[in-house]
């Protein structure tokens, strides 16, 4: 799934909600959509950039993963059960996200990381 | 300006349980057939407030609403040292709550009813305890919790439990955001990030404490068999479930293998709703509880 990353970039870096719960994350988050590798970098509790054309190796702190159709379903504008949340899509489709103390930590943001690229319908962002 | 009330009053009362002696807090409102209410795990009776304010239902139920120890408002058993333990319900420790409750309030003909693992409870109490109960509804219950999830979420042994929901350096705030996996894409906003707060609010270690009877791993869970539920007899308890499509705990499929073998029983699936049917959404579900009321009343009269 590719993603307009210079938009997205610039509609988390204005999000009230996603800046309120990313407060004090240092690091990088890797978004594996499909063949398309995408990574937030992290500092101080603020979006500093979001970068694509990554290896599907790149290491990050905090990482989720699925296949386009996955992606699709999860960022649908009303998604079919039990694509609501990146929890869901792991616990009963087969997505993948980070099980260590941070990334389970910040999961308000990563909540509102998915809820923002669907209410903005990622995939036209490209058009 | 005059200040706008609600009907709610809450009040504490003492109780024991299996020989401890609680200080528990509930609320009450309406009047009419007692309808006791069981909040979800990890949570507390203001998951009901939505209902405990509609007038349709309050006009002709008596609804109580009451805090698990542990949970809310309801503190912990004082002159017992429960900080040198580990919170940990079992399927007798979670039927006695509501049984205590009818017990102390002499309610007459009670009606139990039940979210999450409220929603499991519901079934047992309609299989162990049918003379004390005129009717329970289950929402959200099921013989177990789904194998899936519940592997999932649950490792080997409530390990994954335990790790992500008792971490000392997790705080609650995840365990609120983890919420949404039981929620429908369609509830309001608001109505969601009211459901979080609740959760957001629990001591530590509570969550994953009602999550042993919840997901049915450990001995003495609530983990029920065909054959057992093929005992209740509907005549004397009659059980009503309700499930929400989102819900990938029980979902409509899971409750669907406890209508399949209760004869008599009424089940609805809950289209556009999930696990938190009478926070997430009321309106909608109301839409789905009415009916079951209605029966209720018409059944009474």
């Amino acid at each position: 799934m590719k993603v307009d990353v210079t938009k997205l970039e610039a509609i988390l870096q204005e999000d009230k909600e996603f800046n309120r719960e990313i407060r004090y994350f240092d690091g990088t988050v890797k978004l594996l959509m499909g063949d398309a590798t995408y990574c937030l970098l992290i500092k101080d509790g603020r979006l500093v950039k979001l970068v694509d054309d990554l290896p599907a190796n790149t290491t990050a702190d905090t990482e989720f993963a699925g296949t386009d159709f996955q992606w699709s379903n999860l960022l649908a504008a009303v998604p079919v059960p039990f694509y609501q949340c990146i929890q869901t899509s792991c616990v009963r489709e087969g997505m993948t996200m980070s099980n260590d103390v941070k990334s389970l930590a910040y999961l308000p943001a990563w909540n509102r990381l998915f809820r923002v690229m669907r209410l903005n319908d990622v995939k036209e962002l490209t058009d | 300006m005059k200040a706008r009330h609600e009907e709610i009053v809450g009040k504490y009362m003492y109780v024991t349980v299996q020989g401890i002696e609680y200080r528990i807090y509930y609320e009450e409102a309406g009047q009419g057939i007692p309808l006791v209410l069981g909040h979800t795990a990890g949570s507390d009776g203001r998951e009901w407030h939505w209902l405990m304010n509609d007038a349709d239902v309050t006009k002709n139920f008596r609804l109580i609403a009451f805090d698990l120890p542990y949970h809310g408002k309801s503190l912990p058993p004082f002159g017992h040292k429960w900080w040198e333990e580990k919170y940990s319900a079992d399927a007798q420790f979670m039927m006695d709550w509501p049984n205590a409750i009818a017990d102390a309030l002499e309610l007459e003909n009670p009606i139990y009813m039940g979210m999450s693992m409220g929603g499991h409870l519901a079934i047992d109490l309609a299989l162990f305890y049918p003379k004390k109960w005129s009717a329970t509804i289950g929402i959200e219950g099921a013989l177990r919790t789904n194998d899936e999830y519940a592997a999932a979420v649950d490792g080997n042994g409530m390990e994954q439990v335990d790790w992500e929901f008792d971490h000392p350096m997790i705080s609650r705030n995840e365990l609120g955001a983890a919420m949404l996996l039981n929620m429908a894409p369609q509830s309001p906003e608001e109505c969601v990030k009211e459901c979080m707060w609740t959760y957001m609010q629990g001591g530590p270690g509570i969550f994953a404490g009602d999550l042993v009877y919840y997901n049915g791993t450990a001995e003495g869970s609530h983990n029920l068999t065909v054959e057992q539920v093929k005992q209740i007899d509907v005549k004397e308890c009659m059980l009503y479930l309700l499930t929400g499509e989102y819900d990938p705990n029980t979902s409509p499929a899971d409750t669907q293998k406890v209508a399949d073998n209760v004869e008599g029983c009424y089940f609805m699936p809950m289209k556009g709703l999930g696990h938190f049917g009478a926070i997430e959404n009321y309106p909608k579900f109301k839409e789905y509880l009415m009916p079951v009321l209605e029966d209720i009343l018409a059944k009474a009269k």
